[in-house]
């Protein structure tokens, strides 16, 4: 994909209109992108989650008006306390997404906009926010995109991979701040998983334990509505390490149609790499991708299509089909 | 470009308060930018213009600067912040652009600024690299009446070598070894005209014309009011910030610093972390606005 501005998005920048949405915790400022005239109309509104509202190399700002130009809506916004946005946010964690920011964005796109079919798209929190969205608004949410999300409630690796040949290599190699860091967290994450295995929560192994309580809600509630997900998650990642979990103790207990509906595709290597702009548009690029394919398929289709792998990643995994 | 009465009248949608987010138009480009206007004992003299960092700083300073136009517009300044062409939620393509835009950008800005508050006279508020656009801006203008610098970059040149030095050091971090330095990923930038770094790239077309860039040289002929606010982890003025502050003060213009006592990871993305913010720095600016002449 051209990530260069085009005529046409260019035509799409000129269209964006300033929103200022009610939100829990004062006004949400975001802009809106209508869907280009002369495309045919996919009748839905990307909504795409971000810390700011332009997330790193403007991938928001750049997506808006790429998936506008293919006939969709987009809102991009300031989460409360980020960018132009009103309050306060504290400490962000991985586990508590801003789901009423996310609600009230959609109720307003609703009211103002008249939009009625949604696709919630975002990276790690941003993805969670996404998929948290489901539980109060899934009848309107058409599809998700939560791109390597952390599914556990705590910082560090599930208990499979606390120690690795890598981890211990770079702990031998590495200078002696380093060490002490690595020993901290070693700590930290010891203490976090007795904490978990004294947890009540019945019925669950300690390895199921590790996936957090409000992931686990959020994905049920996923399920019970049928909306469509993509998960894109990287082998190398403790996020996926983690997710690992889901696929062994969540995916495996949903029915062949349910999980037609949920895509996981694993890439070689690391996603989660904040610092690295080539692998963050490329799976802008994949999440793009995706999405446009649910407005060709909309889910009351009856057979959804195989979606089209990323060369790379074919040999790694099965796509999901929907029976017939 | 249309005026404030037509802009509110426009779209009902995009107002808070007075507060009015907008697009605005630069060679052919739309940009974002927000008005405040004055809410108390208006000074409709002088708006406030916020000049911007670049790249990922520009994220991590955003709020900051929202903070500050909320502040000056409380305080009785009319205030207006923009995103340059590739930046933010503007138009533009970043690998194009070269200083000239910047600054280009800027003058519209302040132009449509002056229209829309009804202000004669520019304050200039230059974040990190914005320094430089707004000292440049100031030297092809006859308008400006102040200048704010938080966290002035002295040379053009400072802002590319920190964005490549975070890149390095994140790569240490995580328990890897580097085998190049700042100057072989420079020389990379020249020869293949773009590098990635943290969260995004650097483009050759704006090195190649910022690389030279000198703040003293730039504000050679300033002489208005200026605040120096240095956002560092040091007791006293930086050696530039000190020469700055002298070179002016030999033109007869008054100056003021502000020490503050922090050091934002100005290359890094504010994921895991809110925006950057500093209830000093915005106290340093109010009190500095309320004794301009």
């Amino acid at each position: 994909m051209d990530w260069n501005e085009t005529p046409d998005l260019l035509a799409r920048a000129w269209a964006e209109q300033p929103v200022i949405m009610p939100g829990p915790q004062g006004e949400l400022y975001g802009i809106f992108t209508p869907p280009a005239p002369e495309a045919p109309p996919a009748n839905i509104c990307v909504i795409l989650f971000g810390r700011n509202r332009w997330w790193c190399d403007r991938l928001s700002v750049k997506s808006a008006r790429w998936l506008a130009s293919r006939g969709f809506s987009c809102l991009r916004f300031d989460y409360h306390g980020f960018g132009e946005s009103a309050g306060d946010c504290g400490v962000l964690h991985g586990d508590r997404p801003f789901t009423k920011d996310a609600l009230a964005a959609i109720r307003y796109m609703r009211h103002e906009f008249s939009q009625k079919r949604f696709i919630l798209s975002g990276f790690c929190l941003d993805g969670r926010t996404a998929l948290s969205a489901v539980k109060e608004e899934g009848k309107a949410i058409e599809a998700v995109v939560c791109n390597s999300p952390e599914v556990t409630g705590y910082q560090g690796d599930v208990v499979t991979h606390m120690i690795t040949l890598e981890k211990i290599r770079s702990f031998f190699c590495g200078s002696t701040s380093f060490k002490k860091d690595m020993l901290l967290r070693a700590v930290r994450r010891f203490n976090n998983l007795v904490k978990l295995a004294t947890e009540s929560r019945p019925g669950e192994a300690l390895a199921e334990r590790q996936i957090s309580i409000n992931f686990k809600r959020d994905f049920q509630a996923l399920v019970r509505a049928k909306t469509r997900c993509l998960f894109l998650e990287g082998r190398d990642d403790s996020q996926y390490h983690a997710f690992q979990l889901v696929e062994q103790a969540l995916l495996t207990k949903v029915s062949d149609q349910q999980r037609a509906r949920i895509t996981v595709e694993v890439w070689p290597g690391k996603i989660h790499l904040l610092e690295n702009p080539e692998i963050l548009r490329r799976v802008a690029e994949r999440s793009l991708e995706w999405i446009d394919l649910c407005k060709q398929r909309p889910v009351s289709s009856s057979k959804m299509a195989i979606l089209d792998a990323a060369p790379e990643i074919k040999m790694h995994f099965v796509l999901s089909e929907e029976p017939e | 470009m249309p005026v404030l009465p037509e802009l509110l009248s426009l779209n009902k949608r995009c107002t808070s308060g007075d507060e009015l987010p907008l697009f605005f138009e630069s060679s052919s480009h739309p940009l974002y930018g927000a008005f405040h206007p004055a809410e108390t004992g208006p000074r409709t003299d002088r708006v406030i213009v916020f000049c911007h960092s670049l790249g990922i700083e520009h994220m991590v300073a955003q709020r900051m600067q929202v903070l500050g136009a909320r502040m000056a517009a409380k305080a009785g300044f009319a205030s207006f912040y923009y995103d340059s062409r590739g930046h933010g939620d503007s138009a533009g393509d970043a690998k194009k652009l070269t200083f000239k835009d910047l600054v280009d950008d800027a003058c519209v800005a302040a132009d449509y600024a002056r229209k829309l508050s009804g202000a004669s006279k520019i304050i200039w508020v230059g974040v990190r690299f914005g320094s430089l656009i707004a000292a440049a801006a100031i030297a092809c203008r006859d308008d400006s009446a102040a200048l704010a610098l938080w966290e002035p970059l002295h040379h053009g040149s400072e802002y590319f070598k920190a964005a490549i030095r975070t890149t390095l050091f994140c790569k240490v971090a995580q328990g890897k070894r580097s085998n190049s330095s700042v100057d072989d990923m420079l020389l990379r930038l020249e020869a293949e005209g773009v590098l990635p770094v943290i969260g995004t790239y650097l483009y050759a077309a704006l090195w190649n014309s910022a690389i030279n860039l000198n703040l003293g040289q730039l504000l050679k002929h300033w002489s208005g009011e200026t605040l120096i606010a240095q956002i560092q982890l040091r007791p006293v003025l930086s050696a530039n910030n000190q020469r700055l502050q002298w070179e002016i003060q030999q033109r007869g213009a008054k100056t003021a610093v502000k020490l503050i006592n922090q050091e934002p990871a100005w290359s890094m993305l504010p994921l895991v972390r809110p925006q950057w913010t500093n209830g000093l720095l915005l106290e340093a600016t109010k009190e500095w606005l309320s004794e301009l002449a």
